[in-house]
Parts: structure tokens; C-alpha cells; sequence
């Protein structure tokens, strides 16, 4: 039984699933460190508009990111459902701005196919894989490729 | 002559007569004053005259004698007698040549003896004036004047003789056969005259006979005609005179009446058929009301049902009004002090605290379920020792998601809910507005009918008066129809063309009309064509007329007229319905 599992836990890894203007992204669950309802963020200047701001996590200031305008989606009314995906992302801690936590999912790591190549012209180096979700594709995101550092440190004056 | 006005020939005959006798007249005076003159001649110029020579003749004889005395007595007073039997004799002679002035033979004559006696008186004288004074001188000289003388003297006394003779028979005579002449000739003048006046006056009595007597008598026989009611006849005289006018006048007054008559009897036609169609129509109209009575009393009882339905229709219209807008506390739920709005209104604050009570619920699933979710990152941090709790946390997000499921369907049913809850009080606003117009609407209605009922009795009068009034229409039309009936009928006593005059025979005055003597002129005669008064017509046209009214009313108007004279048929009864009293 142990083995068992040992074996699943080899052959499969876990995802947290969100949703992102209906189109639903996946994150290995090590990267999470804890899901939070939305609570208000304190904006922070001079920064790229999709950093929101800086909030405070148990005494941990770290950068809030909207995934919606990192995606050059079109902003909504964040509301009290909006959460906030907090990971871990190089050993840095930020706060993700999402639409809804879908899914937990256990996916199997044949099941996660390479992304498709889509040439020179697009850049797919933040997408790890892509694999079925019940009815549709799941995005596999890759964290250290999507944020650059910039974005990842929270200004010291500010924190 | 024809054309002379009988007044001229009146004058005219007349003064032929009067001319006539003044004519007879002037014979009568002329001998008359011829006989007079005759006679006058006889007794003022002879008879003096014959006396005068008779007496002259004697005077003559005397102054012979006396002389011859004178001689022989030797009286020289002899003498002087002498002389005046010579003067004696000279005056009566004087007397008979002045009387017999008229006669220039005799005058003639009476002068040669006035000659001859004065020769013989003064020779006498003289011869015996010697002779008596001288009784011796007796001598041959003497002798032979004394032998003359005596010759003379029987000479003389032979034509005085001849004198007094001629005076005496012939020219007396003369005279009287004068006479006796003009008074024959008088007598055969008058004859004459009598007989010429006589015959004229025949001529003129037939002339007149023929002109005035004749045509009057035809003008009488006229009139007595249009007595009897023929106005188809006309004089047939075209003199000029007065009775020619009159004839003219006659016929044109004749022309004048038949005209009349036909437009009378036209008029009396139409006025039946109109009164004939009035009486149908009246009737029509009569029974017409009734069915209108009729009809009214059904529309009377309907709306009565009327009134009744739309009182009842109002009476639930505001029960509804009332229960819709819960102002009817005799309701049960108006006891609840609910109504329909109300129960709506309460569904909708109760739908309003369930849908904040199940977004509580769903907000507790999605806390549940970032919790369940945080869980199960926590233990697969843990790694092999959280697996189990992973596998709670997946029970309880699956639990969380279905309450979030739940709670949503469920706030989709509310809220689906609570839209046909304000649909509905929408609806039952709408109703209550709707219904409480239908109570208004009602209102009005009861009040409408009202009126109508009100109009309705209005028209019940009428009508029953419009009835009594065609009853009186009816009537008065067949009043009237008989009326036109009866003037047809007295129309129909006068003859107005010659139509009917061979039926009749009455031709009385188409002979003279033939005879007359111009036969270019014809007599005014009415046109026998006229359709108007023909009989043979009337019976099919009137049939045709009545058979077409008796098919239906396709023509109420009788559009052509028709000279129906035939006598008009009362239409039918009159309305004596009674059944217009039961209204």
C-alpha cells in the first residue's frame, strides 16, 4: 500500500487548478504555500501595473501580481470571491491575483504533454506542459519563467 | 261675304230694305206730286181756262148781238155795251192764254184768237160805229166790210169754238189720262218694289238662316253633347263672322276642358296609384311598428338582462378590486391582514433573507472549500502522513463545492422566484387596475343602459304613436284613394276622344264637317292616338301594374305613369290590428 502510493506519488504529481476568464491554469501544488480570500491590497508606485501591490501575510510583506493583466486579460471588479493564490516562486513568496481556485487535481505525469510549439513568434517557455482536466486543457504554468525578478521583490522602503 | 261680321250684314240687309222702301217711298211722292200736278193743271189752268173761253165765246156772241142790235135799233147805247162785251172778251181770253201757259199749242192758238178778235173787234167797232151814226151811209163799201165781218165773226167763233173744245176735251182729257198713267205706273212700280223687298228679304232671311241659325243650332247640339259628357266633339264652322268666333272659341274652350280633364284624369290616375302605394306604404309602416314594438319589447327584455348582468359584472368587478388591493376586511385573508400584493410582497422579503441567507451559505462553502483547498496543499506538503487528511480535504471540498452548487441553485430559483413573484404583483397590480376599471367600466355601463332603457321608452312611445299615426296615414290614404277613385269616375263620365265614338256611334257632326265647304280645313279634332284615355289599354296596363306591385316592392313607384283609369281598389283593410294596443 505504501509502495503503492510511494510509486503514485513518483508517477503522478498534484495541481491546484484556477480559473482565469474561464480558461483554467494549473500550478504544482509544492509551489503553493496557501490559498486566501481576497483581502485589500496596498498598492505600491513606480511598479508594472499587473503588480497590484504588497500585502501582509502573517507579518510577510510580499508582492500581490494580477495573472489577469500578466496575461493582457481584461481586468475585472475583484470581489469577495477573488482569491489569492499565494506561492512560492525561486524561493520568494508572492500573492497571485485569480479569478476562482477550481480543482485540486492529482494528474498523472504521462498525462502532461509537452506545450505545442507555436515557433519563434511566441514565447512558451512559461508553460511546463499541458494535460486534460475533465473536459478541457489545462495549462501547466511555469512560475520562474513567468515572473522575472523585478516583479518578485518587494521594494524594502515599502516593506 | 262669308267673312263679313254679322252685325255688317245686318246693317248691310237691313239698310238694303230701308234703301228699298225709301226708294218705294220716293215713288209714292213723285206720283203723287205728279198726279197733284196734273190735276192741279187740270182744275187751277184748264178749268179756269175752259170757263174763261166758254165765257169769252158768249162775251163774243153778245158783243155779235149787241152790235147787230146797235145796227138795227140804231141805240148808239148798244154801242157802249158793245164795248164792254169786247172788253170782256178780251180779258177772258187774257185769263185763258195766262192759264194754259203750260200748253205753247194752245197758247199759240189762244194768241192767234187774241189777234184775230182784236183785227175783228176794231174793225166792228168802227164799221158799226158808222153805221149807227150814220144810218144812210149805207154803202158797198160798207157792206162788203160788214159781209167780211161777219165772216170773220163766224171765223172767230169757230175758233173759239175750237178753243174751248181743245181746252175742254184735249188737254183736260190729257191731263186726267196723265194721271191715270202715273197711277199705274205706281202701282206696277210697287209691285215690283214689294216684290224685289220681298225677295230680298227671303234671300236675306235663308242667308241669315244658314249663318247664324244653322251654326247656332250646331253650337247647341254641341253643347248638349258636352252636357252628356262627350268632350271629344267640335264645331266644325270656320267662318269669320261672330259665330265663327264663337265656334273657335267654342272649340278652344272645348280643346281647353279636354286638356284639362286628361291632366285631371292623369292626375287623378297618379293619385290614386300614390295613394294606393301610400296606403301599401303606410301599411308597411303599420306593420312595420308592430315589429318594431315587437323588437323594442325583445331589446327591452335583453337589456333588462343586460342591466342585470352588468350589475352583477360590477358587483364582482369591485369584490375583485377590493380583494386585489386588500381593502375587503370581510375577507379571510383580509383578517390575516394579507392580500395578494401583500403575500407577493412577504415572498419577496422572505426570498430576499433566503438569498442572503444562502450567500451566507455560499460563503461559508467558499471558505470551505479554500480551506479544504489549503488543506490539501498542506498535506501534500506533509507528504505520505498527510495523505489521509488530503483525502478529508478532498471529501470536504467536494462537500463545499456542492453546497456552493446547492446554495447557488438555489439562488437561481430565488431569484427566478422572486421575479415571478414580482411578475405576479405586477399581474395582480395590473389585474386590480384592470378590475377596477371593469367596476368603473360597469358604473358606467349600468348608467349607459340606463340611458338606453330611458331612450328605449322614448322610442316605445314613438313608436306606438308612429302607430296610431300610420293608422291615421292608413285611413287618410284610402280616403284619399277613393276620393281619386271617385274623381276617376267622374272623369270617366266625359268622353275625351272620338276613340270611343265608334262605340258609341255618335257621329253627328262628321257629315257636316264633310260637307263643308272647305274640305282642307279640318275640324279640331282631339288626337286619337292619345294613350292616355284609351280603354283598351287600361285593363292589362292596370293588371300589369298590379301584378308588379304584387311581386314585392322591386318598383314602388310606378315609374311610367300609367293612365290607369281604371277605378281604384281600396288596398286591402286597414290596419285594424289590435295588437298595437296591447304596446
Amino acid at each position: 500500500m505504501k509502495a503503492l502510493v510511494e510509486n503514485k506519488v513518483q508517477e503522478s504529481q498534484q495541481f491546484i487548478t484556477f480559473l482565469l476568464e474561464d480558461q483554467e491554469y494549473g500550478l504544482e501544488i509544492f509551489k503553493i504555500r496557501e490559498i486566501r480570500g481576497y483581502a485589500p491590497i496596498t498598492p505600491i508606485p513606480n511598479v508594472p501595473p499587473h503588480v497590484r501591490g504588497v500585502m501582509n501575510l502573517r507579518g510577510t510583506v510580499l508582492p500581490v501580481i494580477d495573472l489577469r493583466m500578466k496575461f493582457r486579460l481584461p481586468p475585472v471588479e475583484y470581489n469577495k470571491f477573488t482569491v489569492i493564490v499565494i506561492a512560492t516562486v525561486a524561493e520568494k513568496t508572492v500573492g497571485l491575483l485569480v479569478d476562482a481556485v477550481s480543482d485540486v487535481l492529482m494528474v498523472a505525469n504521462d498525462a502532461i504533454r509537452e506545450a505545442p510549439d507555436f515557433g519563434a513568434a511566441v514565447d512558451t517557455r512559461f508553460i511546463n506542459g499541458v494535460f486534460q482536466s475533465k473536459e478541457r486543457l489545462t495549462v501547466s504554468l511555469n512560475l520562474e519563467e513567468l515572473l522575472t525578478e523585478s516583479e518578485l521583490i518587494v521594494p524594502q522602503q515599502v516593506a | 261675304m262669308k267673312n263679313l261680321s254679322i252685325r255688317l250684314k245686318l246693317i248691310l240687309s237691313t239698310g238694303i230694305l230701308a234703301l228699298g222702301y225709301l226708294l218705294f217711298l220716293g215713288l209714292v211722292v213723285w206720283t203723287g206730286a205728279d198726279m197733284q200736278r196734273h190735276l192741279h193743271l187740270a182744275s187751277d189752268s184748264l178749268f179756269p181756262a175752259a170757263l174763261a173761253g166758254q165765257d169769252a165765246d158768249a162775251g163774243f156772241q153778245k158783243l155779235t148781238q149787241d152790235y147787230k142790235d146797235a145796227v138795227l135799233t140804231q141805240n148808239a147805247a148798244l154801242l157802249g155795251s158793245a164795248d164792254e162785251d169786247a172788253q170782256r172778251v178780251t180779258a177772258q181770253l187774257q185769263i185763258v192764254r195766262t192759264r194754259t201757259a203750260e200748253n205753247p199749242s194752245l197758247q199759240q192758238q189762244v194768241s192767234l184768237i187774241q189777234d184775230q178778235f182784236k183785227d175783228i173787234s176794231s174793225q166792228s167797232k168802227a164799221t158799226y160805229t158808222k153805221m149807227v151814226s150814220t144810218p144812210d151811209a149805207m154803202d158797198e163799201q160798207l157792206m162788203a166790210t160788214v159781209k167780211n165781218l161777219a165772216v170773220e165773226n163766224t171765223s172767230l167763233t169757230k175758233s173759239l169754238k175750237d178753243m174751248n173744245e181743245t181746252i175742254a176735251k184735249k188737254d183736260f182729257q190729257g191731263e186726267l189720262d196723265g194721271v191715270a198713267k202715273t197711277t199705274t205706273l205706281q202701282r206696277m212700280l210697287t209691285v215690283v218694289l214689294f216684290a224685289m223687298a220681298f225677295g230680298f228679304a227671303f234671300l236675306v232671311t235663308v242667308v241669315l238662316e244658314k249663318q247664324i241659325s244653322v251654326p247656332l243650332k250646331l253650337a247647341v247640339d254641341v253643347l248638349r253633347q258636352v252636357a252628356l259628357g262627350d268632350l271629344s266633339v267640335s264645331l266644325p264652322v270656320h267662318t269669320g263672322d261672330e259665330v265663327g268666333k264663337m265656334a273657335k272659341a267654342l272649340n278652344e274652350a272645348l280643346d281647353k276642358l279636354r286638356t284639362t280633364l286628361q291632366e285631371v284624369s292623369e292626375s287623378a290616375s297618379n293619385a290614386n296609384t300614390s295613394s294606393q302605394q301610400l296606403a301599401k306604404a303606410s301599411d308597411a309602416i303599420s306593420s312595420g311598428a308592430q315589429e318594431q314594438a315587437a323588437s323594442l319589447e325583445e331589446t327591452s327584455a335583453s337589456l333588462e338582462q343586460i342591466t342585470a348582468a352588468v350589475r352583477l359584472t360590477a358587483e364582482n368587478a369591485n369584490t375583485a378590486s377590493e380583494l386585489a388591493s386588500g381593502s375587503h376586511k370581510d375577507n379571510d385573508r383580509g383578517r390575516d391582514g394579507t392580500s395578494a400584493i401583500a403575500a407577493m410582497e412577504e415572498i419577496s422579503v422572505a426570498s430576499a433573507k433566503i438569498s442572503e441567507i444562502i450567500s451566507t451559505v455560499d460563503e461559508i462553502a467558499f471558505q470551505t472549500n479554500l480551506l479544504a483547498v489549503n488543506a490539501a496543499v498542506e498535506a501534500a506538503r506533509a507528504g505520505e502522513e498527510g495523505r489521509g487528511f488530503a483525502v478529508v480535504a478532498a471529501e470536504v471540498r467536494i462537500l463545499a463545492q456542492r453546497s456552493a452548487g446547492a446554495s447557488k441553485e438555489i439562488k437561481g430559483l430565488i431569484q427566478d422566484s422572486l421575479r415571478k413573484v414580482e411578475r405576479g404583483s405586477e399581474l395582480v397590480k395590473r389585474v386590480t387596475q384592470l378590475v377596477g376599471e371593469i367596476a368603473l367600466s360597469s358604473g358606467e355601463q349600468s348608467a349607459g343602459i340606463e340611458q338606453v332603457n330611458t331612450a328605449m321608452n322614448q322610442v316605445d312611445q314613438v313608436t306606438q304613436s308612429n302607430s296610431a299615426q300610420t293608422e291615421e296615414l292608413s285611413a287618410t290614404a284610402e280616403a284619399l284613394s277613393e276620393q281619386a277613385a271617385h274623381l276617376m269616375e267622374v272623369i270617366s263620365t266625359f268622353t275625351l276622344s272620338h276613340a270611343e265614338e265608334n262605340h258609341r256611334d255618335r257621329q253627328p257632326f262628321q257629315s257636316y264637317a264633310a260637307n263643308s265647304e272647305n274640305p282642307n280645313q279640318q275640324p279640331i279634332h282631339v288626337q286619337h292616338g292619345n294613350p292616355v284615355t284609351r280603354p283598351q289599354t287600361r285593363a292589362g296596363r292596370s293588371t300589369a301594374s298590379a301584378k308588379s306591385d304584387s311581386n314585392g316592392r322591386s318598383n314602388k313607384r310606378v315609374k311610367a305613369r300609367p293612365p290607369v283609369l281604371a277605378v281604384a281598389v281600396p288596398s286591402g283593410p286597414a290596419p285594424e290590428d289590435t295588437s298595437f294596443q296591447e304596446f
